[in-house]
């Protein structure tokens, strides 16, 4: 058995309060282990198709919404993480949530993926979100779930 | 947010050997204690059965839990030891409701193999209902 520690940490963001907390915890544990912070915001990009209530509305607007709430997101984040001296890397992506998460954790072979357990959803409390149950299950990598 | 109690239910599979790797090198780096936690599934049904060798089962997890405490002594990591009887994941809940963790690690499935990427039943029953961080080794 050989100690093994995270140097590579990836950080859901979103604005809720569940991932916020993700975003504290990840910032210790890389303070602690000197390792290397990315935060991930990834943009809801329906396929044609799909995402019936998206398709009433004008879908190019329904993307650019959430492009610019993802900025807006990841520079919050990045503020947390500068306020606690932990330089991160910020990366925007498009597409299903889980899977580009996922998907960015095997290219770039990150050793931990914080997330927060339940995101904008508000639905009973102690249940996982859909997100994070696919990451759970799905990831590469260790996974910290914070609640 | 620092942890000082890190619970890790252990099963002595190679999975949650990895997590019990992971918790160590956590616990070093934020001076926490680690409990550790095997429960064994003993219900009434299952009593009249493997009653007579009750003795043996906890003898069994007795020596794999004292090897552990051996490994994590070389690293200067306090490992504390606790035998529950009764449904795993039941039982484990009850007990983060009686005394306070900060973080839970556990491998994603134990013993139990079914090929495929998926939490356990243990794992997956644990990160629904903890109200703690839980942090999944694969």
């Amino acid at each position: 058995m050989k100690k093994s520690f995270f140097s590579k940490i990836l950080v859901c963001v979103e604005n809720s309060s569940c991932a916020n907390r993700a975003i504290l915890h990840a910032c210790e544990l890389a303070k602690k282990s000197d390792a290397k912070i990315f935060m991930i915001y990834v943009v809801y990009n329906p396929t044609a198709g799909r995402g019936l209530g998206i398709s009433l509305i004008d879908r190019g607007a329904f993307v650019k919404m959430f492009r610019e709430h993802g900025e807006k997101v990841l520079k919050k984040a990045s503020k947390i993480a500068a306020g606690r001296g932990v330089k991160t890397e910020q990366i925007m992506k498009e597409g299903n949530v889980a899977n580009e998460i996922i998907k960015f954790a095997i290219s770039e072979k990150i050793d931990l993926i914080t997330i927060g357990s339940r995101g904008l959803s508000k639905l009973p409390r102690f249940v996982l979100g859909s997100v994070s149950t696919k990451i759970a299950n799905y990831a590469p990598c260790a996974v910290l779930i914070v609640k | 947010m620092l942890f000082n109690k890190i619970l890790v239910p252990f099963d002595n599979s190679v999975i949650s050997k990895r997590a019990l790797n992971k918790a160590i090198a956590l616990a070093i780096l934020t001076d926490a204690k680690i409990v550790l936690v095997h429960e064994i599934d003993y219900h009434k049904t299952m009593a009249k059965i493997v009653g007579p060798y009750k003795g043996t089962m906890i003898a069994h997890v007795k020596k794999f839990m004292d090897d552990v405490k051996k490994y994590a002594s070389r690293e200067n990591v306090i490992v504390e030891t606790q035998i529950l009887y009764g449904n795993p994941a039941e039982e484990i809940l009850k007990l983060m409701g009686k005394k306070k963790f900060e973080l839970v690690v556990m491998g994603r499935r134990g013993t139990t193999k079914i090929t495929g990427p998926s939490l356990g039943s243990v794992s997956n029953t644990l990160v629904q209902n903890s109200k703690v961080p839980v942090l999944i080794v694969s």
